[in-house]
């Protein structure tokens, strides 16, 4: 009998605690959960990396429309690395540097440049053009001046005077380059500029153009070399009493004393 | 006395272009930077200053938050909220050597709890006289906010003036398209606005047009800007409501009086 009761009491006890469970169940089941999820997760920028040569300790701007977006320092082997932050889609970049004396160079434009999202997109092998500049802007016939810039070291610099090649060389470790022009350039208004080569590389740009006046030669400097001495004397007596234009200083039709005496005038000897 | 005099004249010119040729100044470029980065970023930027004058040159460098003139902002907070406060610049001076060139690195470390929006200052160079200066935005990556609003319309007969404001937290660029409309329906399509906007920024924009008849008017403005953002704007104004009124009055009259005389006659 008490083992009767016992079962009996067992059995209802667990069918209650099992109904008891199903319904805490049943009811935290229907219970709306709310929870916070935190996902941390690093998305990977939209980035643009330009890498190229320009002179040893130039500034070098990227531009992207009429914007700077960001300036690197070239390395004392003339070479840069920027990676600039950007969004997603076609970009029209350009890039110029300045050089250590302040010259600057013309924009090379990177048009149309796909950046795809979340990944760096590298614009390598850049090859920026050199910078020129001339000692002297104004000359007379006879003398020279001289051309210079910088570039970046290890390439070549072909230097065109009046869209003809007249120098070309490889730039050093300074990066600079210059050469002496006294020739081949005509009276009046000459231009010069320059372009860079380099094996494995695109020739750059070409620089600024930069001109060159050239005055007809000083007056009674009949031979062009700068100077009024014995070789100018020697060329109005071969043309003396006669209407040579050159050796006829005053254009009165006559090689003579006045033309003999404005040469001692401008005598400068040597 | 007269040689004296033109002497004594030749003297001051001389000084004067001296003086003038002196003060030749000094080059800063870039002139306006636009930089992106993500808080919690540093930034490096470099600028060149170049001396134009055959004297060396102490440039002094200092930074400027973001500033608009009064009345050009929508509020001070705007303003300084959206100021570069975290600039830092490699050097407060620089002795440029004649005609020579120097460079001045700039950081820009973006605080890791930074808001995303952009942020506006500018480099300040000044040596002597002359006064460069070099314009910076930096975009901190995160959510857009796109939102231009018309705060104010007025028209004189003439001239529309709106005053157009920047409640976003980026520089914004739009198309305001105006269109006024007259008591009889006729409607005159305006030349078109286009600009941009700073965060934070409000400017005011005039249009011209031809006078139009004395009365009530509406103007509609609508605006495009940025990726897609659009908003209509309705405004009533009156062009000469005196004249308009006079006008009425005496038309009222005559027709009470035309009304009154025709009733008599009956």
């Amino acid at each position: 009998m008490i083992k009767k009761i016992f079962w009996g009491y067992l059995s209802i006890s667990v069918s209650l605690l099992f109904f008891a469970v199903m319904i805490n169940y049943a009811q935290a089941d229907t219970t709306p959960k709310q929870s916070d999820v935190t996902i941390t997760a690093i998305v990977p920028e939209t980035t643009v990396t330009f890498s190229g040569f320009a002179p040893a300790s130039s500034t070098v701007t990227i531009k992207e429309g009429g914007s700077s977006i960001g300036t690197a320092t070239t390395s004392p082997g003339g070479t840069f690395t920027k990676t600039i932050i950007s969004s997603p889609g076609l970009h029209d970049f350009s890039l110029y540097y300045t050089d250590t004396a302040g010259r600057t160079t013309p924009e090379t434009y990177f048009n149309g440049i796909n950046l795809p999202a979340h990944v760096d997109t590298p614009v390598s092998n850049i090859h920026l053009p050199p910078t020129i500049a001339l000692s002297k802007s104004q000359i007379s016939q006879g003398e020279s001046t001289l051309v210079f810039g910088q570039g970046a070291p290890g390439s070549t610099v072909h230097v065109f005077l009046n869209g003809a090649e007249k120098f070309n060389g490889v730039i050093g470790g300074g990066s600079d380059w210059q050469f002496l022009l006294s020739s081949g350039y005509s009276t009046g208004a000459n231009s010069l500029y320059a372009y860079l080569s380099r094996g494995g590389l695109a020739d750059s740009v070409n620089s600024f153009t930069a001109n060159l006046q050239v005055a007809p030669c000083k007056r009674s400097d009949l031979n062009c070399d700068g100077y009024v001495n014995l070789t100018d004397f020697s060329i109005l007596l071969y043309w003396w009493g006669s209407n040579n234009e050159t050796a006829d200083t005053n254009d009165d039709g006559i090689v003579g004393l006045i033309d003999f005496s404005i040469m001692m005038f401008d005598w400068t000897g040597d | 006395m007269k040689k004296l005099t033109f002497f004594l004249f030749s003297l001051i010119f001389l000084f004067l272009a001296r003086s003038a040729f002196a003060d030749g100044g000094f080059n800063l470029e870039p002139k306006n930077f636009f930089l992106q980065a993500s808080p919690g970023k540093t930034i490096r930027e470099v600028v060149t200053l170049k001396n134009l004058d055959p004297t060396p040159k102490t440039v002094t460098l200092t930074w400027q938050g973001y500033t608009l003139p009064k009345g050009g902002f929508t509020n001070e907070v705007g303003l300084k909220s959206h100021s570069i406060d975290f600039a830092l610049l490699s050097a407060s001076s620089l002795e440029i050597q004649p005609f020579g060139a120097r460079t001045l690195e700039l950081e820009f470390a973006v605080p890791k709890d930074k808001t995303p929006a952009d942020y506006y200052g500018t480099l300040l160079a000044k040596a002597e006289s002359s006064q460069e200066q070099s314009e910076f935005t930096v975009r901190v990556l995160g959510i857009i906010e796109e939102k231009i609003d018309v705060i104010g319309f007025s028209d004189n007969g003439n001239i529309s003036t709106i005053k157009i404001a920047n409640h976003g937290n980026q520089t914004t660029s739009f198309q305001a398209n105006l269109k006024i409309q007259d008591l009889l329906g006729r409607a005159k399509d305006l030349e078109p606005i286009k600009d941009s906007l700073k965060a934070a920024e409000a400017k005011t924009f005039q249009v011209k047009h031809s006078s139009g008849l004395p009365g009530p008017y509406q103007a509609k403005i609508s605006l495009d800007f940025g990726t897609s953002g659009q908003r209509v704007a309705f405004y009533s104004f009156w062009i000469r409501p005196e004249v308009f009124l006079i006008f009425g009055a005496i038309i009222l009259i005559a027709a009470f009086i035309f009304l009154s005389k025709l009733r008599r006659r009956k």
